[in-house]
């Protein structure tokens, strides 16, 4: 049977369409512009404003999707500094950083019911219109905290921690690690495009948002299956070691699907 | 205004006391040559949470934990005890007591020896000529 039988959708999927499925699906309006009640005004009645929404506005994200072959590629770019790095270190940062962010963010999506399969692609680009990322070594046995405001122009910071080798933890896992923090600090950029502040330092509402402490009605870890690689658990619930982080955590489909309402889109029929 | 001060103040405490907590990794070594059954077990508020996996000679599981500045020094609060068997049913526990003297010279690392198993292993046999 023909696959596109079943569903009529896909074989009249049009940017509109996709559009419409892609707002619903992350609680945005389905049109470029909202009418929003202001006032009352004197006679009572209220002014009515268009607020646009923001969509396919950021500057650091292209889209192109395919709809025949249904597939989705999103450039994203990010300006990588080397600020006072070694060479080599700078390149292997930069390497892993990027490995991080297509690993972590590439996944599948359906949008009106087509099942697309979703490539990230992070690019380097030295100029204002991509995020800014400071790219940091932490020397010392001590944890260095990673952290993307995404706001006002402040850079954000990927730690590598290489003095955790003196503590024994083996590279091959401290290079995995950095992969996954490169890959949540960079969606930070992406939740305070789509939601604001509450939305990424709140980590989707598992951490407080300035204290960013992981809130005590988080769910601790779960014992199996995909993790959330923007939210918090609370691990006094439930644990997970740093191998099952590394390896069960993806951008889940709401977030991929936020990048691409942030992104300019392209489309090819 | 008075109340208002002591709520600003209240919130910087709480702020200043939270933003001082700091992330540590915590880590178990299999150095001894066998492949060893490791179970870490942490006792919190919630009950009793085991992170069960097989070490390979030499692999590490590490874990992360975030704790407040002030306790910088104390090994993850929440770790209770560590159990350790083999293949041949040699079974061993760590206890806090005994984390603490394992990680007196690591950081936040804790080994498992082939002397430990060796003490373990004679331990059953003894057990076994009861």
């Amino acid at each position: 049977m023909d696959s596109t039988a079943a569903n009529p959708q896909k074989q009249s999927l049009t940017l509109d369409i996709f559009e419409e499925h892609l707002h619903k699906a992350i609680d945005k309006p389905t049109v470029n512009y909202r009418m929003v009640r202001v006032g009352p005004s004197r006679n009572g009645r209220g002014t009515k404003l268009k607020v646009h929404n923001g969509a396919h506005k950021a500057t650091w994200a292209k889209t192109t999707i395919n709809s025949r072959l249904r597939t989705i590629n999103i450039d994203v770019y990010l300006n990588f500094k080397q600020n006072s790095l070694q060479q080599g270190d700078y390149l292997k940062l930069k390497t892993l950083a990027i490995a991080g962010i297509k690993q972590y963010w590439s996944n599948t999506i359906t949008v009106a019911g087509v099942r697309f399969n979703v490539i990230v692609n992070p690019l380097h680009k030295s100029s204002s219109d991509a995020i800014p990322v400071d790219l940091e070594i932490e020397e010392s046995e001590s944890y260095g905290r990673s952290m993307n405001p995404a706001i006002l122009g402040i850079d954000a910071s990927f730690i590598y921690q290489r003095g955790s080798v003196t503590a024994g933890i083996p590279s091959k896992l401290i290079d995995d690690e950095f992969k996954l923090v490169s890959a949540h600090e960079f969606g930070h950029s992406i939740l305070v495009y789509v939601g604001g502040i509450n939305l990424s330092w709140g980590h989707k509402g598992s951490t407080n948002v300035l204290l960013q402490n992981v809130k005590a009605s988080s769910p601790g870890y779960p014992n199996q299956g995909k993790i959330d690689l923007m939210k918090y658990y609370n691990d006094t619930k439930n644990t997970a070691n740093l191998k099952q982080r590394i390896t069960r955590s993806e951008a889940i489909e709401v977030d991929i699907k936020r990048l691409i309402w942030s992104s300019e889109v392209l489309w090819k029929d | 205004m008075e109340r208002l001060k002591v709520l600003i103040f209240g919130l910087l405490i709480t702020f200043v006391l939270s933003s001082c907590s700091s992330i540590y990794w915590a880590s178990v070594k299999n150095s001894t040559a066998e492949e060893l059954m490791v179970k870490v077990v942490f006792k919190t508020e919630y009950g009793i949470q085991v992170m069960g996996r097989p070490l390979k000679a030499g692999e590490v599981n590490v874990w992360q934990y975030e704790q407040s500045s002030s306790e910088s020094k104390i090994m993850d609060k929440y770790l209770f005890s560590i159990e350790i068997s083999d293949g041949s049913g040699c079974y061993l526990v760590f206890n806090k007591e005994e984390i603490k003297k394992k990680v007196k010279n690591t950081t936040r690392q804790i080994v498992i020896s082939p002397d430990d198993f060796q003490k373990a292993c004679e331990r059953k046999v003894n057990l076994n000529t009861l």
